[in-house]
């Protein structure tokens, strides 16, 4: 044990080091966005027309409960300090009761999200699985017809509505084909049969030893998830033929083939190789996307997801529920983006 | 003296403003090859005129019901059928084309002067300022913007008002963005600092040099972000929040065609294919834009 | 490559599960209904005031007295395996023996006096129903009594006829709850509240297994309930709000019962075997209502022109389909003592000569509330079509419940479309809604009132409703009842019946029991099913 630290050691920490810095730039400006989300939700549930105190006493109540109300709620409080004290419910994961469940929000959500993250989560690789072999391809054959083809292709998933091609989806997979099960996450006669565990009902069922509602499940899980993937195999695929076009243009790529390697291995062993950190990077921004299209999708199969939990509460104007989902939401944005930027900064050379 | 260095900054200005022009003639020289791009162009062009010549070729009033004839499937007479209160489909589709531009265009109008604003500000003026507006920038970029605007609408109250509203406070920062990367060359250069020192206050500096140069990329950029711009309008309609009956608007039209699409598919199928088109046309364009942008990618 | 083989891998995982057979029918033992729920707010019976609560509830608690299954205007034995009335309007309940509640608890006459009074204390809508026939917190303290452990004695608090009375009973107000229970999980002075909102603490056939609102309800079986133990084991309700996808679930066999179809989609069912569909009278009615606090729908000559300006016929064949029969008298055709529709009929030009007369020669501009539902929507979509082919240009501004029926009852509105609710099987429990008024004044405690409602002053009219109620002789009530009807109709009313209100269900053909059900609220303990 000497007290010089062995040259690994300094190495190591080095790299702690780079890798502290490499995180601290952007975890201070996530910081500050995180704040301006906070304060921008403050106000979206002060523009409100509805009088949120009189949403609580009801319109029968006389000016004394009102005021009471009211100052319960911090309403008679300058505007800087409610903002604080959302703030410190906010953090402490305190978003009040929501209306129309009468639960916690925090409850709710939390019993809504693994079903969005299940959804999400599938439909984003589906839509890696769409993109990336789709978008190398149109790199490959850049200007050729195919890569017009594939990109009107992807394009059509951008921009079809996605509540437009889940109801199309559910006639024609669910009701004429027979190949999917119809809205929800189940079948309804498999519902609550399965203890929850984590939440996530692939998961559950599977620890409950059920195969077949696990099965059902999927059957449930792979239209919306497709319907989901496809918009987002746009992105994916364009990123990935712009990466792999910076690829095929270096000059290894025309080495490699010289040295007589097989086209295919070019592409896939040298020049993909070389893209995946940046894929992974583009993977966590669609991923922040896809949970945004989980809103309308959710909607649509009666998925009870947070985005259905969140289109109910707009519905009814249950601004707890709204802002509380919102925030959530912003949240995983913002947690996506500060990957993204660290992924960036440690891996890619070019950066360092 | 002094007579010299106007003239010559006057020059400059319009030797800046020719070279725009010639930058935008080459970006259209590549655009056009585009095929894809072009169709999309075309398509847009399509629409537009449609919607303005909406009440002449409209076969029918899209308000007008008519509970004698419900559902009709498409015909000769009812091209694309009949909703479920008689509504010829065709029509309203017509109308529903207005509407969606009208939104594309109020949006487009509030977003590009705010962001130009806020871009401009930061760009020319530097200093905290910048850093100030950035931040709030970097902060809207960093948000889900349809999940923001649904929280707007919910909040404000549905409506197609507050639906552009809405879309608009979160489509606005890119602009700014841009805004300000394009100020920062020009404000370097040589005729701004000519003008400058000869004493014409930065406002008239900003409207007459900087937002016009800054005007064309700021149009590209709002035209990259017109189709998500007709998905979340449709999106807030078929959600309830944004038209409201009866007027026509292919969201609406979609979430009220849903209640009858096993047996009449047509009433909800023809608004999503009109929105499915434009928008890939807007998307088509935008991406052929991008890559007359970046030559090397096309 | 690896990638390749593990996304091959994966596809092929999808696809072989895919194609996995999942549509058997649902399982023999298991009732799975699809419900659009929005309005589905509390499981606590002294608080629900809405359809799909009563739905539920019927199923966790029993009342006394119950409505027929299949013949509703019969009353038969609940929890009283008889009753008594007296001269004087008393009635005297004797509780059956052998009804346990949930928790173990038998039932006794205290739990029933608690759950009553409790009603009354909490004071929320179902109250008013008990307030309508004169009880409040303080008298029911002295009229209603439990003089031993099996017997209920509830007097009469003004001269009324009883079967009023026993019908408000049989209602959702009546349903038991097991007093130690709720009083065990008390908060502060909720009187059980906040936790009878999501639980249940009846004794009824079924129990509340979970309750997500506008997500699911679930329910297991009793399995010691005092009339058998019911066939289902679970019933699961789920939150559909869409038409068309309890449509397509029914028709897969995916769900047994839909309770929330469009009127299309029910006529689109009409021809499947495999589906029955069910039509229950609600006694209620879809109604267009006018505010007489409106400068220009206070003249009655711009009321009288309403009736011409709506497509009677067409509204009843196209657009209420199964959800309603053409009716322009607000009491259901069949009900004793109804009179006969007075024709109105669609009349453009006439209508245009009134409003000219009435001094709106060119119509004139307002605005109509509406439930963002079906049929309300339709219903307002027509008759806007209609009013603007006089000149009458009205805005339809769609919303949900609190927000429409809020306007309502803050009497701030001009023209709403909505639907009444039949109080009791009987004209007086159909009609009462539109012709009672007994104070015009803004604090009136007459909310559900649609006169109050649209600040229309009717002394003559509530007057001959009030003496429909007191009157205990059969002929002399007909007599009075047929006067009220036609009174309403030719005071220029601000009230409008467009249609009577049915409400259908489409039910799977191979469950039994329910179908033949005439009740407005379903009883699923005497659901079965047979093998498909």
């Amino acid at each position: 044990m000497s007290a010089v630290p062995s040259p690994e050691r300094i190495e190591r920490g080095q790299h702690l080091r780079e890798l502290a810095a490499a995180a601290a730039g952007p975890l201070v400006s996530i910081l500050i966005a995180f704040v301006g989300l906070l304060v921008i939700i403050f106000f979206m549930g002060r523009i409100l027309p509805i009088d949120p105190v009189l949403a609580i006493v009801g319109d029968q109540a006389d000016a004394s409960t009102y005021q009471q109300v009211a100052r319960e709620m911090g309403y008679d409080k300058p505007i800087v300090q409610q903002f604080l004290i959302y703030v410190r419910d906010a953090l402490s994961g305190d978003f009040g009761r929501a209306r129309l469940t009468g639960n916690l929000v925090w409850t709710d959500i939390l019993s809504v999200f693994p079903a969005t993250v299940e959804l999400a989560t599938a439909a984003i690789l589906i839509g890696a699985i769409l993109g990336i072999p789709l978008g190398v391809t149109a790199a490959v054959n850049r200007g050729k017809p195919l890569d017009h083809i594939l990109r009107v292709v992807m394009l059509m998933g951008h921009s079809a509505p996605i509540f437009w091609l889940g109801l199309i989806g559910l006639i024609v997979f669910y009701a004429t084909l027979q190949w999917v099960g119809g809205s929800g996450q189940l079948s309804l006669y498999n519902m609550d049969i399965v203890p929850r565990v984590t939440g996530f009902i692939l998961i559950d069922s599977l620890i409950a030893g059920e195969v077949e509602i696990f099965q059902d499940a999927v059957n449930h899980l792979i239209l919306p998830a497709g319907i989901l993937g496809y918009g987002s195999t746009a992105f994916i695929g364009r990123m990935t033929r712009s990466f792999m076009l910076d690829q095929l243009t270096q000059e290894y790529v025309t080495a490699a083939r010289v040295k007589g390697l097989s086209r295919r291995q070019v592409i896939w062993n040298h020049a993909f190789r070389n893209i995946r950190v940046q894929l992974l990077t583009v993977l966590a921004l669609a991923y922040g996307g896809l949970l945004e299209g989980t809103v309308l999708i959710e909607s649509v199969f009666s998925w009870p997801g947070l985005g259905q939990y969140f289109t109910n509460a707009l519905l009814i104007g249950d601004m707890n529920a709204v802002m509380a989902s919102t925030l959530v939401i912003g949240s995983i944005f913002l947690g996506l983006n500060l990957l993204t930027d660290i992924f960036y900064k440690i891996l890619d050379p070019r950066t360092r | 003296m002094l007579h010299g260095v106007v003239e010559n900054a006057g020059a400059k200005a319009a030797d800046a403003e020719s070279r725009q022009v010639s930058r935008l003639l080459s970006f259209w020289r590549i655009f056009r090859t585009d095929f894809s791009g072009m169709l999309g162009l075309a398509a847009v062009g399509i629409l537009i005129v449609l919607a303005l010549l909406a009440p002449v070729i409209a076969p029918y009033d899209p308000y007008l019901q008519s509970l004698q004839s419900t559902l009709l499937p498409p015909s000769a007479r009812h091209l694309a059928g009949t909703d479920e209160l008689g509504r010829d489909v065709l029509s309203r589709m017509l109308y529903g084309a207005r509407t969606t531009l009208l939104v594309v265009v109020s949006v487009s109008v509030l977003v590009a002067p705010i962001g130009l604003l806020i871009g401009i500000c930061a760009g020319y003026f530097g200093g905290w300022i910048d850093r100030t507006l950035m931040r709030v920038v970097d902060i809207f970029l960093a948000l889900p913007s349809l999940v923001l605007a649904l929280g707007f609408v919910a909040a404000l109250g549905a409506g197609t008002e507050n639906a552009v509203l809405a879309i608009a406070l979160t489509a606005w920062p890119p602009i700014a963005r841009l805004a300000r990367a394009e100020t920062l060359t020009i404000r370097s250069s040589d005729y701004i600092a000519a003008a400058r020192m000869y004493g014409a206050s930065s406002f008239r500096i900003i409207t007459a040099h900087v937002v016009p140069l800054c005007m064309p990329s700021i149009i590209v950029r709002v035209t990259l972000s017109m189709a998500s711009v007709i998905l979340t309008a449709a999106g807030l309609g078929f959600l309830g929040l944004g038209a409201q009956p009866p007027s026509a608007e292919w969201g609406t039209m979609i979430s009220t065609g849903r209640k009858v699409m096993i047996d009449h598919w047509w009433v909800a199928a023809f608004p999503g294919i009109a929105i499915l088109v434009t928008s890939l046309s807007f998307n088509l364009i935008g991406d052929a834009l991008r890559d007359a942008l970046d030559p090397r990618k096309a | 490559m690896r990638t390749r083989i593990l996304a091959s891998l994966a596809m092929a995982a999808l696809l072989s599960s895919a194609a996995m057979p999942a549509w058997a029918d649902t399982p023999k033992d298991q009732l799975i209904i699809g419900l659009s729920m929005t309005n589905l707010l509390t499981l606590d019976p002294a608080e629900a005031v809405e359809t799909e609560s009563f739905d539920v509830l019927n199923n966790l608690y029993d009342r006394l007295i119950e409505m027929d299954a299949k013949v509703p205007s019969k009353l038969v034995p609940g929890l009283a395996e008889k009753w008594d009335v007296a001269a004087d309007g008393t009635l005297t309940f004797t509780l059956r023996s052998g009804a346990k509640f949930q928790s173990g608890n038998p039932v006794t006459s205290a739990d029933v006096v608690w759950s009553l009074k409790r009603v009354m204390k909490l004071n929320r809508g179902p109250a008013s129903f008990m307030r309508e026939i004169g009880y409040s917190g303080e008298n029911l303290e002295k009229l209603l009594s439990a003089p031993d452990e099996k017997t209920v004695v509830l007097k009469p608090a003004e001269k009324i006829n009883p079967e009023i009375v026993l019908y408000t009973l049989a209602r959702t107000v009546g349903n038991v709850v097991d007093s130690k229970t709720v009083i065990g999980h008390q908060k502060g002075e909720d009187l059980g509240r906040a936790w009878l909102t999501n639980n249940s603490a009846g004794s009824g056939p079924f129990v509340l297994r979970r309750w997500s609102a506008n997500d699911a309800v679930i329910l297991d079986r009793n399995e010691a309930y005092w009339r058998g133990e019911p066939q289902m084991r679970r019933v699961v309700i789920r939150h559909m709000p869409e038409s068309q996808s309890q449509r397509l679930q029914i028709e897969q066999g995916d769900i047994d019962v839909a309770r929330s179809l469009s009127a299309p989609d029910l006529k689109a069912m009409a021809q499947n075997r495999a589906i029955q569909i069910q039509k229950v009278g609600s006694g209620g009615f879809y109604y267009l209502a006018v505010s007489t606090a409106d400068e220009i729908f206070a003249k009655p000559a711009v009321r009288e022109v309403l009736p011409y300006l709506i497509d009677y016929d067409g509204i009843g064949s196209a657009v209420v389909g199964d959800y309603g029969i053409k009716r322009q008298v607000p009491v259901p055709a069949d009900y004793p003592g109804a009179i006969a529709d007075p024709g109105y009929k669609l009349d453009i030009a006439k209508a245009k000569d009134m409003l000219a007369k009435a001094g709106y020669p060119n119509g004139f501009s307002t605005s109509m509330l509406v439930l963002s539902d079906s049929p309300f929507v339709d219903i307002a979509t027509a008759i806007q079509g209609t009013l603007a082919q006089a000149g009458i240009k009205a805005e339809i501004v769609q919303g949900n419940g609190t927000q429409v029926y809020g306007k309502m009852r803050d009497r701030k509105f001009s023209m709403i479309v909505g639907r009444s609710g039949g109080q009791m099987p009987n004209v007086l429990g159909a009609i009462q809604a539109y012709t009672s008024n007994f104070d015009n004044g803004p604090k009136s405690t007459q909310t559900a009132s649609l006169a109050w409602r649209t600040s229309w002053d009717i002394p003559e009219l509530t007057k001959l409703t009030t003496e429909a109620r007191s009157e205990g002789d059969e002929a002399k009530r007909t007599a009075l009842y047929k006067q009220i009807q036609e009174t309403f109709l030719n005071t220029a009313p601000p009230l409008f019946s467009v249609a009577a209100a049915t409400q259908p269900s489409a039910i799977r053909a191979n469950v039994q029991g329910l179908t033949e059900q005439q009740a407005r609220s379903p009883y699923w303990f005497y659901v079965t099913k047979s093998q498909k």
